[in-house]
């Protein structure tokens, strides 16, 4: 596709309909995803009924609108209160969080902004120039190149334990284990369900991370007395020239690596944010400045962007494939097919009007959400002045809310609230919870990918030229990250 | 104040007798309010995308909004037994077909009587068709057979889990050829897309799905279908023969979709909303989403249908014994 065609794509976009109705998904998705514990997919799951009267260029643009702005809200959210709606949202808590409570709430939120639309940006215009080439990287990525990554995946959990490496395994493994409940893939034996009906469905990420970190935070005010963020300011938007330095770089490197791994069907950005996430951490802590956990601009704006061009890059393998990389893509593609519009190599040849118009749309929803965004970042921050009397029941509804939407099930709210419960006392341990999240994510990869190499033929791994760098990667990784282990404890030492 | 609580003493009453009026509803008023429909699937796939085109149909139909609810999990499990419990009053209608009905029937862990609902009416089946890849050295049908019974331990086949109508077209394939089933290696994927992905990929032998499920990437050439099963052509897989045509007639494994209701539906009420079902197959918009995705009408209602679904558990039970396990 050429320039003239997405120079048409762009008339079609800039038509007062369409741009109305990228505009409304965008408000739409930023207000869903900006209530605590709400994230891309309730605000999909909500709105996605509402698309079925549009065209297919018209519904694929305002669900992407809403899919961004969704992405953009939970940012918001989980800067601002801790609480973040998706995974992919939660270094932004991680990060973002204490800087609202240093009254650096303005930068935070900007800094998240900034490097979602960089990424968007660029992401789209790899999907545009350089997705028909890439496409058959989705076909190249089979169960021993999976597992190869999983593998790798899994070492960055130690880049994510702050403190003890063998408690941030330790929680690796418990959220692996919790994630393997349910029925098993070729014998459907139960696991761990216990006769109950609802486990055998097995445990979902949203609901169980909305209470790990939504209600266990409500928990904790509680238990506090006074929320500390009603208190802070906003303040400016501005990052300092150091900020800018650091968080412009941890973006370029989460846009590149975002956009690569998202190529990969079954890659979320659940998982290359947290991928993100993990080595800016250990990056920082190699160059012995890490300010991770205490507000690290690096672990806002680099997930940031991996989140986005993981998100943009997914439809690659839809548009030249038919290969959706996740839940959200599924349904894009299902609204394509309805409109006997198959996703597939004519993507970009005979149905070209219809692409060159989406990939328009991609540009200029990012535009409207930056311009949505910034200015209303000030407006979103009063929600941390609101009195907790009042906050505090109304995220907790959201908490519920968000959790129900994600399947439909009254069972996933009570899954909520216990693994509130279970997060707060986390809390009060010691133990940190995102190697927990990471092992929940990964473990079920890990298993499928393992059963469908050793099916297939064990042989495959040797074979696999992919496979083989991951794991001396992996290898390299672990090496590293007991080296920087060794140099803390010695460290901890010379202190003492 | 006084006055306040008795006024909304008299609000409560109101409301109350207005519920009692609606759940003793005859088939003249019904329905007056919108509908659940309650799809046991996530959002996206084959029969989520029918049951949304009939929804919207049965909407128009009906004069009341039809929501499509998505519950899934479990093979099907959580989505039926919500609408197992749910009130027999017509407004909890389930998106049925034969994962969530007579594949159900050969689970040992469902826990209610899976025959114990009022089936109203299918509006809608659709083939599946097997694959192999592109770039593979099996040119057709009869080149699949003949290596699969060679070395049948080395033919690796896509499996979702033995609850989906895709793995006994799967199995019908392997008994109609007299190839092993016990020795075949089943691979794991969690859904038909996922199984087409590795086929075209080269990292499994053989698949079968929907037929809309092949559709994108045999339009590459890296995914080649070998069949259709049923005697059928469809639109968007233009060339691929059907079964029947190849001297297969047995291969008939069809998917369907339509709507069944809590135990106990009264009979009015089955009989005007079959009616509705019955019309949507005929409205030429519908008939155009159904083609779309690879389906065709197909109405068939009350005792019929029940019939139909007991014969169909009873062939998944014999294809079932091959594999050693039920389902």
């Amino acid at each position: 596709m050429g320039l003239s065609e997405l120079l048409a794509g762009f008339a079609e976009v800039f038509q007062p309909q369409v741009l109305l109705l990228a505009f409304l998904g965008c408000l739409a998705g930023t207000m869903v995803g900006v209530l605590p514990g709400l994230g891309p997919v309730s605000a999909i799951a909500i709105l996605f009924p509402l698309t079925a009267y549009l065209g297919p260029a018209a519904a694929i643009v305002v669900l992407a609108a809403i899919y961004y702005g969704a992405m953009y809200g939970g940012s918001t959210s989980a800067i601002l209160l801790k609480i973040p709606g998706e995974v992919s949202s939660l270094p932004a808590a991680l990060e973002g969080y204490p800087m609202t409570r240093r009254g650096r709430a303005g930068t935070a939120l900007a800094i998240a902004a900034g490097a979602s639309f960089v990424a968007g940006i660029v992401g789209t215009i790899g999907v545009w120039l350089i997705g028909p080439h890439l496409a058959g990287f989705a076909l190249e990525f089979g169960p021993p190149e999976m597992l190869g990554l999983v593998l790798f995946s899994l070492t960055a959990i130690a880049g994510l334990s702050s403190g003890s490496v063998v408690r941030g395994i330790g929680m690796a493994v418990a959220g692996m284990l919790l994630a393997s409940v349910g029925l098993d893939l070729t014998s459907s034996q139960q696991r761990m369900t216990f006769g109950s009906l609802e486990l055998m469905q097995g445990l979902d990420i949203v609901p169980v991370m909305i209470g790990l970190f939504g209600v266990a935070e409500v928990l904790r005010t509680l238990e506090r007395g006074t929320p500390v963020a009603q208190a802070a300011k906003v303040g400016g938007f501005l990052p300092t020239r150091d900020e800018f330095r650091r968080s412009a770089g941890a973006a370029g490197r989460g846009t590149v690596t975002g956009f690569l791994l998202g190529l990969i069907p079954g890659m979320l950005p659940s998982t290359t944010t947290f991928l993100s996430y993990a080595s800016e951490r250990r990056r920082a802590e190699r160059k012995g400045n890490s300010r991770f956990g205490q507000g690290a601009v690096e672990g806002i704006g680099g997930p940031e962007a991996a989140n986005n061009a993981t998100a943009m890059s997914g439809f690659v393998p839809l548009f030249s494939l038919g290969i959706p990389t996740g839940p959200t893509m599924a349904l894009i593609m299902a609204a394509l097919m309805v409109y006997g519009v198959v996703p597939g190599p004519t993507m970009f040849t005979s149905d070209a009007d219809i692409t060159a118009a989406v990939i328009a749309s991609f540009f200029v929803a990012n535009v409207i959400l930056l311009v949505l965004n910034l200015p209303l970042a000030g407006v979103w921050a009063k929600i941390a002045r609101v009195p907790y009397g009042v906050l505090g029941p109304v995220i907790l509804v959201c908490c519920g809310v968000g959790a129900y939407t994600a399947r439909n099930s009254v069972f996933d709210i009570v899954v909520c609230l216990v693994a509130g419960v279970a997060g707060w006392a986390m809390g009060k341990r010691g133990l940190p919870v995102a190697p927990f999240v990471m092992g929940f994510i990964l473990g079920p990869m890990l298993e499928l990918s393992l059963r469908q190499t050793v099916a297939i033929s064990p042989m495959s791994l040797v074979e696999s030229p992919i496979f083989l760098c991951f794991a001396a990667a992996a290898l390299v990784s672990v090496w590293v990250a007991y080296r920087l282990h060794r140099k803390g404890v010695e460290k901890v030492d010379a202190n003492a | 104040m006084r006055s306040f609580v008795r006024v909304a003493a008299a609000v409560c009453t109101a409301a109350l007798l207005t519920s009692c009026a609606a759940a003793a509803e005859t088939a003249a008023s019904y329905p007056s309010r919108s509908i659940d429909y309650v799809v046991p699937f996530a959002a996206g796939g084959s029969t989520d995308i029918a049951a949304r085109a009939g929804a919207e149909a049965l909407s128009d139909e009906l004069g009341v909004p039809v929501n499509v609810i998505n519950k899934p999990g479990a093979d099907q499990i959580i989505g039926v037994s919500s609408v197992r419990s749910a009130e027999p009053d017509g407004y909890t209608l389930l998106a049925d077909g034969a994962g969530s009905s007579s594949i159900q029937g050969l689970l040992p862990y469902v826990p209610y009587d899976w025959a114990d609902r009022t089936f109203v009416a299918k509006f809608a089946e659709g083939p599946h068709v097997y694959v192999v890849g592109g770039e593979s050295s099996y040119r057709d049908y009869d080149d699949v057979v003949e290596t699969a019974k060679r070395d049948p331990d080395h033919f690796t086949v896509g499996w979702i889990g033995g609850s989906s109508t895709s793995d006994y077209a799967t199995l019908q394939f392997l008994a109609e050829n007299g190839i092993d089933a016990a020795r075949v290696q089943r691979v794991p994927f969690r859904s038909s897309g996922e199984v087409m992905r590795a086929v075209a990929a080269g990292d499994i032998d053989f698949g079968a799905g929907g037929a809309s499920s092949a559709f994108s990437l045999s339009k590459t050439g890296k995914l080649r279908p070998i069949a259709l099963t049923g005697d059928k052509p469809v639109t968007k897989l233009e060339g691929v023969p059907t079964a029947a045509e190849l001297g297969h007639p047995g291969l008939d494994m069809r998917y369907w979709v339509g709507v069944s209701a809590p135990p106990g539906l009264p009979g009015d009420l089955t009989t005007k909303l079959a009616d509705a079902v019955a019309a949507i197959a005929e409205d030429e918009t519908v008939v155009e989403a159904l083609d779309a995705v690879g389906l065709s009408p197909a109405v068939l209602t009350g005792e019929d249908l029940r019939a139909d679904i007991d014969r169909e558990k009873h062939r998944f039970a014999t294809l079932s014994e091959q594999i050693g396990v039920a389902g």
